[in-house]
C-alpha cells in the first residue's frame, strides 16, 4: 500500500478534556414563562411610548448584569396636551404684534431681537417640557421597581425597591379622561427604606398592578426553589 | 414666501444700519438684552448637561436625538447672545 494511504500521523487525536466548570445557576426565568400580562405583549422598540413592555436596547444606570427590564412606563401622552397647546399659542403670539403694537416704542432692531429671542425661548420651553416627560420614568425589572423622578431640570430623584419588599399594590383610575383613555395611578407600598413608590398618570394601571403581583409571586417561587441570588 | 423675503430684507437692513440711536439709554437697554440672552445661554447649558446626565441614568435609543436637540438649542442660545451684541 502506498505510503500516502498509511499515514503515520493518523493516530487518533486525544479527546479534548473539558474540565468541569461550575455552571452558573439560572436565577431567573424568562418573564414570558411566568407572566400572563407580558406573554400577551410584544417587545417594545420605540423609546418614545408611555407603556413599553420588554423594551429592546434599554437599560439604566444601576442595572445588574442579570437584571432585565420587564416594563417601563411614563406619564400618559395626554399630559403633554397642555404644554403643546401653550406652545402653539406662544408661537402665534408675535403675529398679534401687528394688531397690538406694544413693542413700537422700541427701535426696530430691538423689536427684531425680541421676536427672535421669543422663538428661541419657545424652543427651550418645548425641550424642557419634553425632557421632563421623557425622563420621568418608572421601571419594573425582574428584581426591582425603580422610580426615576425628573420633575424639572433642577430636581432629579432615583428611588428603588426590591420586589420582595413590596407589601401592597393599589391602582386607581379617576375622572372622565382617565376612564376613557385608561390611565391612572399605581401606589406600591414597600417594607424597605423607600416606603412608597407611585406611578402617576400611567397608562393601563390595572395591567401594571397585575404584573407587579406576578413578579411578586415569581419572587416567592424563586425563594422556595432556592433560585435566589 | 414674500413675507419671509421681506423679513430677510428687513433683517439685512437692520444689520447694515449704521445710523443707530446710540444714546446711553439704548446702550443700557442693549446690555439688558445681552444679559437676558446670556442667562438664557446658561439655561441652555444646563439643559444640555441634564440631557447628558439623564441619558446615563436611563439609556434608550432616543439618546442621540435628544442630545442633538439639546446641542442645537445651545447653539441657538449662543447665537442669540452674539446676534444681540452685533445687531443692537
Amino acid at each position: 500500500m502506498p505510503e500516502v494511504f498509511s499515514s503515520a500521523t493518523s493516530t487518533p487525536t486525544d479527546p479534548v478534556v473539558v474540565e468541569d466548570q461550575p455552571v452558573e445557576p439560572r436565577h431567573h426565568r424568562n418573564v414570558d414563562d411566568y407572566s400572563q400580562v407580558m406573554r400577551d405583549e410584544v417587545e417594545c422598540t420605540n423609546p418614545y411610548v408611555a407603556f413599553g413592555p420588554k423594551p429592546v436596547n434599554t437599560s439604566f444606570e444601576s442595572q445588574d448584569a442579570q437584571e432585565h427590564i420587564v416594563l417601563f412606563v411614563r406619564k400618559h401622552p395626554i399630559v403633554n396636551v397642555g404644554w403643546i397647546l401653550t406652545t402653539i399659542v406662544l408661537s402665534i403670539a408675535p403675529v398679534f404684534l401687528q394688531f397690538f403694537p406694544f413693542l413700537d416704542f422700541f427701535p426696530e432692531r430691538f423689536q427684531l431681537m425680541s421676536v427672535i429671542g421669543w422663538y428661541v425661548f419657545i424652543l427651550g420651553f418645548v425641550l424642557e417640557k419634553f425632557l421632563t416627560w421623557f425622563y420621568h420614568v418608572n421601571l419594573l425589572t425582574d428584581e426591582r421597581i425603580i422610580d426615576i423622578d425628573f420633575e424639572s431640570l433642577l430636581y432629579k430623584r432615583v428611588s428603588a425597591a426590591k420586589i420582595d419588599n413590596i407589601e401592597d399594590v393599589t391602582s386607581s383610575t379617576a375622572g372622565f379622561l382617565g376612564s376613557m383613555l385608561d390611565y391612572g395611578n399605581v401606589h406600591i407600598q414597600t417594607a424597605g427604606q423607600v416606603q412608597e413608590i407611585n406611578f402617576e398618570t400611567v397608562p393601563q394601571p390595572e395591567k401594571i398592578t397585575r404584573l407587579v403581583n406576578e413578579l411578586l409571586l415569581e419572587e416567592e417561587r424563586e425563594k422556595l426553589e432556592g433560585r435566589i441570588r | 414666501m414674500n413675507n419671509s423675503l421681506e423679513f430677510f430684507d428687513r433683517f439685512i437692513f437692520i444689520l447694515s444700519d449704521v445710523q443707530r440711536d446710540t444714546t446711553v439709554f439704548w446702550i443700557l437697554v442693549k446690555y439688558c438684552f445681552v444679559l437676558a440672552f446670556f442667562l438664557y445661554f446658561l439655561f441652555a447649558l444646563l439643559v444640555l448637561r441634564q440631557t447628558f446626565l439623564m441619558a446615563q441614568t436611563f439609556k434608550t435609543t432616543a439618546e442621540p436625538v435628544l442630545k442633538i436637540f439639546a446641542f442645537i438649542h445651545l447653539l441657538f442660545a449662543l447665537g442669540l447672545v452674539v446676534l444681540a451684541l452685533v445687531v443692537l
